[in-house]
């Protein structure tokens, strides 16, 4: 931002000229300017592509492979959107025995059946006084191929620090107290 | 008939709640949540409320008995209750114009259409709050704001209503006589304890008392807003809508004080506080753009202590210019408490108040004495925390940073102590929900 006095410094003395001409604050460059500047508006956004709702969608993980013929595999993220109405055929998470778990929804008829997708698994099929208490629709899963790229969770374990001439050997090798004060693999490296 | 009327949604036990939305095994317990360091009960399921268990009760002087009755008890998780309450009135902002959020679980809206339509759309909205983020609202409908507040009180405490109660549902046959007198003064929106215990005095004990005042009179003897107070009663609508609890607000002082897990004894505990809640302060300060000229800090012992009476100490520094500069007010509170320490007080509280508050755009004074701003530090901090989380930059020292999930936050062994925090299920990666399959 411009003061008051870089303003006034940038104006030649009266004597010097008749005219009083302003510098440019800025530099002007010189060249075709940029096209793109007019058409960029920030890179598309993940979030906004797969979530439908952001109010009502939560994203959770996954423990276990009762679902892994339906591609989800134990540690996938799910997203999870409540406003939803359950359908016959969607992935839902359902509260059974005070847990959250996830698996398919089936009609059999007018019964409603949790369907594991995996045979190992067999289906739950709700007595007629119980109540099937669904916690909300699951639209989409991420899982991760490339599982050193994954964040938050075991990271390698950070380099020694050097701090030169700390000691009259000529560099002590001092291990960070911390661990987790390095886990991002070091300043400027990655995420902005 | 009123045609405009005004919709108070409000959510029932939102702290307890929330705790259930995550976790369904604890839905149908008695479960309390905690204050601040785990003190007394803020927020009570329905099943711990038929255990007799009331709102501000010391925790230690019922954990016990708690136990017995297997009450659940859980500490403040601030995180997760924004979370859900920014999305619950997301939710309902989007089926009724001028939403107002009065706090993290209540919101007036001001309907368009009659009290019919106002009601359907009201029930539809309540579904969708409750299916969305699986909060139970409550819904008041009235002419008034005040007497929604109570139609909203009705609609939580009777099952009948479904949830939603409207002004007429409770006045049709008698003006809401019957219910006005059932209700007491201090529970009428706006009535402090004082006042209530003046009112008293002159034999005003329900609402229906209050609602038959002449308001001039009692605008004469009390104030402008107990007269609006007892028009609202009569339906007349006449309280504003607070602007400043939406959007503009701006503190005249700004206060933040907390508990300690543990005591303090020594000023330079004591000193580490208060610079550390200075810097909660000032990113307050300049949250709303405003400049402060007093930092005043104040330390106190337990009101409960076995092992000291209770003693306070209270120093406040006047700012040569006004500022919202970290380091300068920081500075400001360590200096505060200089020399007014007891060494052998075992302080529990601190608190950083920043008092004279000027806003920054329009505050002027002579060339060379110009206000002392902020130079770019707090963008810094902001820009390490998003990336690194809170309480691993700050200025001065501030303590050892815990290794623990609670005091990670806040980073010293004095920090805020809880124990029984449930998981911040919507903030932190590493505490997201599991869906079991298996």
């Amino acid at each position: 931002m411009a003061r008051l006095s870089d303003v006034i410094s940038s104006i030649h003395p009266a004597s010097e000229s008749p005219v009083p001409v302003p510098q440019a604050l800025e530099a002007v460059h010189a060249g075709f300017p940029s096209v793109a500047q007019d058409y960029f508006d920030g890179d598309f956004s993940l979030d906004e592509h797969i979530i439908m709702h952001p109010d009502t969608t939560f994203i959770v993980t996954v423990a276990g492979d009762s679902m892994q013929n339906a591609g989800i595999w134990d540690g996938d993220l799910l997203v999870v959107d409540r406003a939803l109405d359950p359908q016959d055929g969607d992935v839902v998470v359902a509260v059974l025995d005070d847990e959250l778990t996830v698996k398919r929804l089936v009609m059999h008829g007018h019964t409603p059946v949790l369907h594991p997708e995996n045979p190992a698994y067999p289906d739950f099929i709700p007595s007629p006084d119980q109540d099937l208490l669904i916690w909300g629709v699951v639209t989409g899963n991420y899982h991760w191929q490339r599982k050193t790229a994954q964040r938050h969770v075991e990271q390698p374990v950070p380099p020694s620090v050097t701090y030169p001439g700390a000691k009259s050997s000529g560099g002590a090798t001092v291990a960070p107290k911390h661990p987790g004060a390095y886990r991002h693999g070091g300043w400027g490296s990655r995420h902005v | 008939m009123q045609e405009h009327p005004i919709v108070l949604a409000d959510a029932n036990n939102f702290y307890a709640s929330c705790e259930a939305v995550f976790h369904p095994e604890v839905a149908g317990k008695p479960l309390v949540v905690l204050s601040n360091n785990d003190g007394c009960v803020v927020s009570r399921s329905y099943e711990a409320k038929a255990l007799g268990i009331a709102n501000g009760t010391p925790w230690f002087t019922i954990r016990q008995e708690a136990a017995y009755d297997q009450v659940i008890a859980r500490s403040s998780n601030y995180e997760l209750y924004g979370s859900l309450s920014r999305r619950m009135m997301s939710i309902m902002s989007g089926f009724l114009p001028g939403q107002e959020v009065y706090s993290i679980d209540e919101c007036f809206m001001h309907s368009p259409w009659d009290i019919e339509r106002t009601r359907r759309i009201a029930a539809v909205m309540r579904r969708a709050v409750l299916q969305g983020v699986g909060i139970p609202v409550s819904i008041g409908i009235a002419p008034t704001k005040t007497l929604a507040k109570i139609t909203n009180h009705w609609a939580k405490r009777h099952p009948s209503s479904r949830g939603i109660t409207t002004w007429g549902d409770l006045s049709r046959d008698d003006q809401g006589t019957a219910v006005l007198s059932s209700i007491e003064i201090d529970d009428v929106w706006g009535i402090g304890r004082r006042l209530a215990k003046r009112l008293r005095g002159l034999g005003i004990r329900q609402a229906a008392q209050l609602r038959d005042q002449d308001p001039v009179n009692m605008r004469r003897r009390f104030s402008v807003q107990l007269e609006r107070t007892i028009l609202e009663l009569r339906g007349i609508p006449c309280i504003a809508d607070d602007n400043d609890a939406t959007g503009g607000k701006r503190d005249c002082q700004i206060l933040c004080s907390r508990m300690f897990g543990t005591p303090i004894l020594g000023e330079e505990g004591l000193r580490q506080a208060a610079s550390v809640y200075a810097q909660y302060a000032c990113r307050r300060l300049q949250r709303q753009h405003s400049l402060c000229t007093r930092v005043s800090v104040f330390c106190a012992s337990s009101p409960f202590s076995k092992h000291d009476q209770y003693s306070s100490v209270c120093g406040s520094i006047l700012l040569q210019d006004p500022s919202d500069d970290p380091v300068i007010i920081s500075a400001a509170a360590r200096q505060a408490l200089h020399g007014r320490i007891t060494p052998s007080v075992r302080y529990v509280r601190v608190g950083v108040m920043l008092t004279g508050l000027v806003d920054a755009a329009s505050y002027d004074t002579l060339p060379a004495l110009g206000a002392r701003t902020d130079s770019g530090l707090s963008e810094v901090f902001e820009q390490v925390a998003r990336r690194f989380g809170p309480a691993h930059v700050g200025i001065g020292f501030a303590g050892i940073r815990g290794d623990g999930r609670n005091n990670g936050d806040t980073g010293a062994a004095w920090a805020m102590r809880r124990e029984m925090l449930s998981s911040r299920c919507t903030t932190r990666w590493d505490e997201m929900p599991v869906v079991r399959a298996d």
